[in-house]
C-alpha cells in the first residue's frame, strides 16, 4: 500500500471504511444500516457483484456482492423505473461507479488522493485472498443484504 | 432545443439521460460509449452539446474534452461523473467542460446546468 506523506496505512484504510458509509448514504436513498465491519481470511466468492479498482495514495479493489433482485430494486428505488433485464449488468456497473466516485471523492476531502477504474460486473468469480480485507454487510430495509469488500494488496 | 450527444460507457446512464434530454425537449442524435467513439462522433453529428462521463475504458472524458476543442474551440460540454473532487472537476474546466454534473443526478440537475448554457 502506498500512502501520502502525514497518514499511515491504518488512517488510510480507516479513512476509506469512514467514506464507503457515508457514500452508502449518500448514493443510495433507501433506509439502510450498516453492520459491524469483519476481517476475511479467505478467497472471496461473487455469484453477482461489481468489482472495482483503486489506484493512488491506496491501492486496492472495491467489490460489492448482493443478489440481482436486490441490484434490480435498489435501481427501481433511485430512478422510479423498472429495470429490464438487460439493463440490470449496466445499472449494477453505474451502482458500483457512483458509490467508488462517491468514496474517493469524499476521500480527496481527507487530502487522500484515489482514482477509480471503470466498473466490472463479476458473475460466479472467486475472487483471491487479499493481504487486508474488510467485509463490510449493508441490509437495506425490505430489500435485501449486500456485502462490500474493500481488498488491500499492495 | 438542442442536438446533444450523449457519453457513457453504461448503457443504463445514457436511457437515462436520453429519457431526460428528450423530456425537455431536446434531441438526442448520438450515444457514444467511451471517449474515442464520442469524438469520432463528434466530428460526424457535430451536435450542440456532449455530455461527457470521466472514467470509461479507451479514453477517459477529460481527454476526449481535449480532443473534441482541439476540433472545435466552441464545443459546448458538460461533464456527468461520479468523480466529484475538486481536482477533477477543475481539471475538466481547465479543458474546456462548461459544468460539471456529479452522479446520482436528478432531472432539474440537468435542467440547471443547460438553463446556464442555452
Amino acid at each position: 500500500m502506498t500512502t501520502n506523506q502525514s497518514l499511515t496505512a491504518n488512517q488510510v484504510v480507516k479513512e476509506f471504511y469512514n467514506g464507503l458509509i457515508h457514500s452508502v448514504h449518500t448514493v443510495i436513498p433507501v433506509e439502510h444500516a450498516v453492520g459491524s465491519p469483519s476481517i476475511i481470511k479467505s478467497s472471496v466468492e461473487i455469484p453477482f457483484g461489481v468489482s472495482i479498482h483503486f489506484t493512488g495514495d491506496l491501492i486496492g479493489e472495491l467489490v460489492f456482492k448482493a443478489n440481482v433482485r436486490l441490484f434490480s430494486d435498489l435501481g427501481e428505488a433511485m430512478f422510479g423505473m423498472a429495470l429490464s433485464e438487460e439493463m440490470i449488468d449496466s445499472f449494477s456497473g453505474e451502482l458500483g461507479n457512483m458509490l467508488a466516485g462517491s468514496l474517493s471523492t469524499h476521500l480527496s476531502s481527507k487530502q487522500i488522493n484515489t482514482n477509480i477504474s471503470h466498473p466490472v460486473v463479476q458473475r460466479s468469480t472467486l475472487i483471491p485472498h487479499a493481504q487486508r480485507s474488510i467485509l463490510t454487510p449493508i441490509t437495506f430495509s425490505s430489500l435485501g443484504d449486500m456485502e462490500i469488500f474493500l481488498l488491500v494488496n499492495a | 432545443m438542442a442536438r446533444v450527444l450523449i457519453t457513457d460507457d453504461a448503457a443504463f446512464m445514457r436511457m437515462q439521460l436520453k429519457n431526460i434530454f428528450t423530456s425537455q425537449g431536446h434531441e438526442v442524435v448520438g450515444e457514444a460509449e467511451n471517449g474515442q467513439v464520442a469524438v469520432e462522433k463528434y466530428k460526424e453529428l457535430k451536435p450542440d452539446l456532449v455530455s461527457m462521463d470521466i472514467t470509461m475504458p479507451e479514453m477517459n472524458g477529460v481527454e476526449a474534452v481535449k480532443q473534441i476543442k482541439s476540433i472545435d474551440p466552441g464545443a459546448t460540454i458538460v461533464m456527468c461523473s461520479a468523480m466529484g473532487q475538486q481536482q477533477m472537476v477543475l481539471e475538466a474546466i481547465q479543458a474546456g467542460a462548461k459544468d460539471f454534473i456529479v452522479k446520482p443526478f436528478d432531472e432539474e440537475r440537468i435542467k440547471q446546468a443547460l438553463s446556464k448554457i442555452f
